[in-house]
Protein backbone atom coordinates (compact mmCIF):
# COMPACT_ATOMS: atom_id res chain seq x y z
CA UNK A 1 0.00 0.00 0.00
CA UNK A 2 1.31 3.49 -0.86
CA UNK A 3 2.53 5.83 1.86
CA UNK A 4 -0.05 8.50 1.05
CA UNK A 5 -2.91 6.07 1.44
CA UNK A 6 -1.45 4.86 4.72
CA UNK A 7 -1.17 8.47 5.91
CA UNK A 8 -4.80 9.18 4.96
CA UNK A 9 -5.93 6.09 6.82
CA UNK A 10 -3.77 6.87 9.85
CA UNK A 11 -5.17 10.42 9.90
CA UNK A 12 -8.64 8.84 9.92
CA UNK A 13 -7.76 6.90 13.07
CA UNK A 14 -6.56 3.63 11.48
CA UNK A 15 -3.92 2.45 13.95
CA UNK A 16 -2.78 -0.42 11.77
CA UNK A 17 -1.93 2.07 8.99
CA UNK A 18 0.26 4.07 11.38
CA UNK A 19 2.00 0.90 12.53
CA UNK A 20 2.76 0.05 8.88
CA UNK A 21 4.30 3.50 8.37
CA UNK A 22 6.56 2.98 11.39
CA UNK A 23 7.52 -0.51 10.20
CA UNK A 24 8.31 0.80 6.72
CA UNK A 25 10.39 3.85 7.70
CA UNK A 26 11.52 3.08 11.26
CA UNK A 27 14.81 1.37 10.46
CA UNK A 28 15.86 4.05 7.94
CA UNK A 29 15.11 6.84 10.38
CA UNK A 30 16.90 4.97 13.18
CA UNK A 31 20.01 4.58 11.01
CA UNK A 32 19.79 8.23 9.99
CA UNK A 33 19.91 9.24 13.67
CA UNK A 34 22.76 6.84 14.49
CA UNK A 35 24.94 8.24 11.71
CA UNK A 36 23.90 11.90 11.83
CA UNK A 37 24.15 12.25 15.61
CA UNK A 38 26.57 9.39 16.27
CA UNK A 39 24.63 8.60 19.43
CA UNK A 40 23.37 5.06 19.40
CA UNK A 41 22.09 5.72 22.92
CA UNK A 42 19.79 8.50 21.74
CA UNK A 43 18.88 7.10 18.32
CA UNK A 44 15.84 5.14 19.52
CA UNK A 45 14.48 8.06 21.56
CA UNK A 46 14.96 10.39 18.62
CA UNK A 47 13.28 7.89 16.27
CA UNK A 48 10.34 7.63 18.67
CA UNK A 49 10.11 11.43 18.95
CA UNK A 50 10.22 11.70 15.17
CA UNK A 51 7.25 9.36 14.72
CA UNK A 52 5.34 10.96 17.61
CA UNK A 53 5.77 14.33 15.88
CA UNK A 54 4.57 12.69 12.66
CA UNK A 55 1.56 11.23 14.49
CA UNK A 56 0.69 14.64 15.90
CA UNK A 57 0.85 16.18 12.44
CA UNK A 58 -1.17 13.49 10.63
CA UNK A 59 -4.02 15.94 10.07
CA UNK A 60 -1.67 18.54 8.59
CA UNK A 61 0.04 16.23 6.09
CA UNK A 62 -0.61 17.21 2.49
CA UNK A 63 0.61 15.27 -0.49
CA UNK A 64 2.94 18.03 -1.64
CA UNK A 65 6.03 15.88 -1.05
CA UNK A 66 6.79 12.21 -0.54
CA UNK A 67 6.16 10.92 2.98
CA UNK A 68 9.84 9.99 3.20
CA UNK A 69 10.79 13.65 2.67
CA UNK A 70 8.16 14.73 5.21
CA UNK A 71 9.52 12.32 7.85
CA UNK A 72 13.15 13.24 7.15
CA UNK A 73 12.26 16.92 7.57
CA UNK A 74 11.08 16.12 11.10
CA UNK A 75 14.14 13.92 11.69
CA UNK A 76 16.59 16.55 10.38
CA UNK A 77 15.19 19.21 12.73
CA UNK A 78 15.40 16.78 15.66
CA UNK A 79 18.97 15.75 14.79
CA UNK A 80 20.20 19.33 14.45
CA UNK A 81 18.56 20.48 17.69
CA UNK A 82 19.84 17.34 19.46
CA UNK A 83 23.38 18.16 18.38
CA UNK A 84 22.97 21.73 19.64
CA UNK A 85 21.93 20.43 23.06
CA UNK A 86 24.52 17.69 23.31
CA UNK A 87 28.26 18.17 23.00
CA UNK A 88 30.41 16.42 21.96
CA UNK A 89 28.04 15.36 19.19
CA UNK A 90 29.07 11.77 18.62
CA UNK A 91 29.62 9.07 21.20
CA UNK A 92 32.18 7.42 18.96
CA UNK A 93 33.69 5.28 21.65
CA UNK A 94 30.31 3.75 22.40
CA UNK A 95 29.75 3.03 18.72
CA UNK A 96 33.12 1.33 18.48
CA UNK A 97 32.63 -0.60 21.71
CA UNK A 98 29.34 -1.92 20.43
CA UNK A 99 30.94 -3.33 17.33
CA UNK A 100 29.72 -0.83 14.79
CA UNK A 101 33.15 -0.38 13.29
CA UNK A 102 32.81 -2.64 10.29
CA UNK A 103 35.76 -4.91 9.63
CA UNK A 104 37.74 -4.21 6.52
CA UNK A 105 37.79 -6.81 3.78
CA UNK A 106 40.89 -8.74 2.81
CA UNK A 107 43.47 -11.06 4.37
CA UNK A 108 46.47 -8.84 5.06
CA UNK A 109 46.41 -7.98 8.80
CA UNK A 110 48.27 -4.72 8.21
CA UNK A 111 45.82 -3.64 5.54
CA UNK A 112 42.90 -4.63 7.74
CA UNK A 113 44.27 -2.62 10.65
CA UNK A 114 44.93 0.39 8.42
CA UNK A 115 41.43 0.20 6.95
CA UNK A 116 39.87 -0.03 10.41
CA UNK A 117 41.95 2.93 11.54
CA UNK A 118 40.84 4.92 8.50
CA UNK A 119 37.22 4.10 9.26
CA UNK A 120 37.65 5.30 12.87
CA UNK A 121 39.31 8.47 11.64
CA UNK A 122 36.39 9.00 9.28
CA UNK A 123 33.90 8.70 12.14
CA UNK A 124 35.91 11.21 14.15
CA UNK A 125 36.12 13.62 11.22
CA UNK A 126 32.37 13.22 10.63
CA UNK A 127 31.73 14.01 14.30
CA UNK A 128 33.59 17.28 13.91
CA UNK A 129 31.41 18.54 11.08
CA UNK A 130 28.62 21.02 11.86
CA UNK A 131 25.39 19.17 12.69
CA UNK A 132 23.58 20.33 9.57
CA UNK A 133 26.43 19.24 7.29
CA UNK A 134 26.55 15.84 8.97
CA UNK A 135 22.83 15.45 8.49
CA UNK A 136 23.11 16.40 4.81
CA UNK A 137 25.98 13.94 4.24
CA UNK A 138 23.92 11.16 5.81
CA UNK A 139 20.80 12.13 3.85
CA UNK A 140 22.77 11.99 0.58
CA UNK A 141 25.17 9.09 1.10
CA UNK A 142 23.43 7.02 3.77
CA UNK A 143 19.77 7.57 2.85
CA UNK A 144 20.37 8.24 -0.85
CA UNK A 145 18.13 11.27 -1.11
CA UNK A 146 18.66 13.41 -4.22
CA UNK A 147 19.51 17.12 -3.98
CA UNK A 148 15.88 18.15 -4.54
CA UNK A 149 14.71 15.97 -1.66
CA UNK A 150 17.50 17.17 0.65
CA UNK A 151 16.59 20.76 -0.22
CA UNK A 152 12.97 20.03 0.75
CA UNK A 153 14.10 18.38 3.99
CA UNK A 154 16.50 21.11 5.08
CA UNK A 155 14.77 24.17 3.66
CA UNK A 156 17.91 25.01 1.67
CA UNK A 157 18.16 25.55 -2.07
CA UNK A 158 19.49 22.70 -4.23
CA UNK A 159 22.58 24.80 -4.99
CA UNK A 160 23.20 25.29 -1.27
CA UNK A 161 22.85 21.55 -0.65
CA UNK A 162 25.33 20.80 -3.42
CA UNK A 163 27.75 23.37 -2.02
CA UNK A 164 27.47 22.04 1.56
CA UNK A 165 28.06 18.48 0.36
CA UNK A 166 31.13 19.56 -1.59
CA UNK A 167 32.61 21.49 1.34
CA UNK A 168 31.76 18.75 3.85
CA UNK A 169 33.49 16.07 1.75
CA UNK A 170 36.42 18.37 1.13
CA UNK A 171 36.82 18.92 4.87
CA UNK A 172 36.44 15.19 5.62
CA UNK A 173 39.11 14.32 3.07
CA UNK A 174 41.43 16.96 4.50
CA UNK A 175 41.04 15.38 7.95
CA UNK A 176 41.97 12.00 6.46
CA UNK A 177 45.01 13.26 4.58
CA UNK A 178 47.37 11.35 6.90
CA UNK A 179 45.92 8.06 5.69
CA UNK A 180 46.45 8.73 2.04
CA UNK A 181 50.09 7.66 1.74
CA UNK A 182 51.43 8.60 -1.60
CA UNK A 183 48.05 9.52 -2.96
CA UNK A 184 48.62 13.22 -2.32
CA UNK A 185 47.88 15.61 0.52
CA UNK A 186 44.46 16.63 1.72
CA UNK A 187 45.10 20.39 1.76
CA UNK A 188 44.04 21.09 -1.75
CA UNK A 189 42.41 24.29 -2.78
CA UNK A 190 40.37 24.96 -5.85
CA UNK A 191 41.82 26.70 -8.76
CA UNK B 1 36.22 21.82 -19.60
CA UNK B 2 38.66 23.74 -17.41
CA UNK B 3 39.72 23.10 -13.79
CA UNK B 4 37.36 25.72 -12.38
CA UNK B 5 34.41 24.12 -14.14
CA UNK B 6 35.45 20.67 -12.87
CA UNK B 7 35.55 22.02 -9.34
CA UNK B 8 32.09 23.53 -9.69
CA UNK B 9 30.51 20.25 -10.72
CA UNK B 10 32.74 17.72 -8.89
CA UNK B 11 30.10 17.13 -6.23
CA UNK B 12 27.36 16.45 -8.77
CA UNK B 13 29.74 14.12 -10.62
CA UNK B 14 30.54 12.10 -7.49
CA UNK B 15 26.87 11.97 -6.56
CA UNK B 16 25.99 10.62 -10.00
CA UNK B 17 23.88 13.70 -10.75
CA UNK B 18 25.97 15.29 -13.46
CA UNK B 19 24.47 15.44 -16.94
CA UNK B 20 25.93 12.86 -19.30
CA UNK B 21 27.84 15.48 -21.33
CA UNK B 22 29.22 17.05 -18.17
CA UNK B 23 30.24 13.62 -16.91
CA UNK B 24 32.10 12.75 -20.08
CA UNK B 25 33.87 16.13 -20.08
CA UNK B 26 35.03 15.68 -16.48
CA UNK B 27 36.32 12.17 -17.17
CA UNK B 28 38.23 13.42 -20.19
CA UNK B 29 39.71 16.31 -18.17
CA UNK B 30 40.88 14.26 -15.17
CA UNK B 31 42.75 11.85 -17.43
CA UNK B 32 45.27 14.62 -18.01
CA UNK B 33 44.88 16.86 -14.93
CA UNK B 34 46.30 15.35 -11.73
CA UNK B 35 44.99 18.22 -9.57
CA UNK B 36 41.41 17.66 -10.67
CA UNK B 37 41.78 13.88 -10.47
CA UNK B 38 42.86 14.34 -6.83
CA UNK B 39 39.94 16.69 -6.24
CA UNK B 40 37.51 14.05 -7.48
CA UNK B 41 39.25 11.43 -5.33
CA UNK B 42 38.85 13.74 -2.31
CA UNK B 43 35.14 13.91 -3.00
CA UNK B 44 34.82 10.17 -3.51
CA UNK B 45 36.70 9.03 -0.38
CA UNK B 46 34.09 10.18 2.19
CA UNK B 47 31.33 8.64 0.07
CA UNK B 48 33.08 5.25 0.16
CA UNK B 49 33.84 5.49 3.88
CA UNK B 50 30.36 6.69 4.75
CA UNK B 51 28.81 3.83 2.80
CA UNK B 52 30.88 1.46 4.94
CA UNK B 53 29.26 2.74 8.13
CA UNK B 54 26.71 0.10 7.26
CA UNK B 55 23.18 -0.56 8.36
CA UNK B 56 22.51 -0.92 12.06
CA UNK B 57 19.59 -3.06 13.11
CA UNK B 58 17.16 -1.11 15.32
CA UNK B 59 16.62 -2.47 18.86
CA UNK B 60 14.08 -5.28 19.09
CA UNK B 61 10.54 -4.06 19.76
CA UNK B 62 11.24 -0.47 18.71
CA UNK B 63 8.18 -0.31 16.43
CA UNK B 64 5.91 -1.55 19.23
CA UNK B 65 7.26 1.03 21.65
CA UNK B 66 6.75 3.84 19.14
CA UNK B 67 3.19 2.76 18.37
CA UNK B 68 2.39 2.39 22.10
CA UNK B 69 3.68 5.92 22.68
CA UNK B 70 1.38 7.18 19.91
CA UNK B 71 -1.62 5.39 21.46
CA UNK B 72 -0.74 6.97 24.80
CA UNK B 73 -1.15 10.35 23.11
CA UNK B 74 -4.61 9.24 21.95
CA UNK B 75 -5.49 8.10 25.46
CA UNK B 76 -4.39 11.43 26.97
CA UNK B 77 -6.26 13.33 24.27
CA UNK B 78 -9.38 11.27 25.11
CA UNK B 79 -9.05 12.01 28.83
CA UNK B 80 -8.52 15.70 28.16
CA UNK B 81 -11.56 15.75 25.87
CA UNK B 82 -13.71 13.99 28.49
CA UNK B 83 -12.57 16.43 31.17
CA UNK B 84 -13.42 19.33 28.87
CA UNK B 85 -16.92 17.93 28.18
CA UNK B 86 -17.52 17.39 31.92
CA UNK B 87 -16.38 20.94 32.69
CA UNK B 88 -18.63 22.32 29.95
CA UNK B 89 -21.59 20.32 31.28
CA UNK B 90 -20.96 21.56 34.82
CA UNK B 91 -20.81 25.13 33.53
CA UNK B 92 -24.13 24.70 31.70
CA UNK B 93 -25.76 23.32 34.87
CA UNK B 94 -24.40 26.19 36.97
CA UNK B 95 -25.57 28.74 34.41
CA UNK B 96 -29.00 27.06 34.39
CA UNK B 97 -29.26 27.23 38.17
CA UNK B 98 -28.18 30.88 38.15
CA UNK B 99 -30.64 31.80 35.41
CA UNK B 100 -33.48 29.91 37.14
CA UNK B 101 -32.75 31.68 40.40
CA UNK B 102 -32.89 35.06 38.68
CA UNK B 103 -36.21 34.21 37.04
CA UNK B 104 -37.79 33.07 40.34
CA UNK B 105 -36.50 36.16 42.13
CA UNK B 106 -37.86 38.51 39.50
CA UNK B 107 -41.19 36.59 39.55
CA UNK B 108 -41.62 37.02 43.31
CA UNK B 109 -40.34 40.58 43.22
CA UNK B 110 -43.46 41.45 41.15
CA UNK B 111 -45.63 39.59 43.67
CA UNK B 112 -44.18 41.57 46.63
CA UNK B 113 -44.90 44.90 44.93
CA UNK B 114 -48.56 44.15 44.10
CA UNK B 115 -49.31 41.95 47.12
CA UNK B 116 -49.31 38.17 47.11
CA UNK B 117 -53.11 37.91 47.13
CA UNK B 118 -53.50 40.07 44.08
CA UNK B 119 -50.82 38.05 42.35
CA UNK B 120 -51.92 34.58 43.31
CA UNK B 121 -55.62 34.97 44.21
CA UNK B 122 -54.93 33.61 47.68
CA UNK B 123 -55.90 36.35 50.19
CA UNK B 124 -54.33 34.67 53.20
CA UNK B 125 -50.90 35.13 51.61
CA UNK B 126 -51.12 38.85 52.38
CA UNK B 127 -51.41 37.94 56.08
CA UNK B 128 -49.17 34.90 55.99
CA UNK B 129 -46.46 35.37 53.29
CA UNK B 130 -45.18 32.31 51.39
CA UNK B 131 -43.09 29.92 53.43
CA UNK B 132 -44.28 31.42 56.76
CA UNK B 133 -45.60 29.26 59.61
CA UNK B 134 -48.97 31.03 59.32
CA UNK B 135 -49.20 29.91 55.71
CA UNK B 136 -48.51 26.36 56.74
CA UNK B 137 -51.25 26.47 59.41
CA UNK B 138 -53.65 28.05 56.99
CA UNK B 139 -52.97 25.33 54.45
CA UNK B 140 -53.40 22.65 57.12
CA UNK B 141 -56.73 24.18 58.16
CA UNK B 142 -57.99 24.11 54.57
CA UNK B 143 -57.00 27.62 53.59
CA UNK B 144 -57.63 26.81 49.93
CA UNK B 145 -61.28 27.59 50.72
CA UNK B 146 -60.29 31.23 50.06
CA UNK B 147 -60.34 30.43 46.40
Amino acid sequence: MEDDILMQRAAGGDRHAFRLIVERHGAGIYNYFVHSTGSIEDAEDLTQQCFINLYRSLGRYRKTAALRTFIFRIAHNLAVSHSRRKAPPLSLDLLLEQGYDLPAQGDDPDELAAAAELQRAYRKALAELPAEWRSIVELRVGRELVYREIAAVTGRSEAAVESILFRARERLSRRLAAFRGGAGGGERSGK
Amino acid sequence: MNCERVRSCAGRYVDGMAASGERAAIEKHIRTCRECAALIADQELPVRLHARLGRIEPPAGMTGRIVDAAWEIDRRRGLARAALVAAAAALVVLLGIGAGSLIVRSHFAGAREGGYAAYTGLEYLDVYPPDSIGEAIQLAAGGEADE
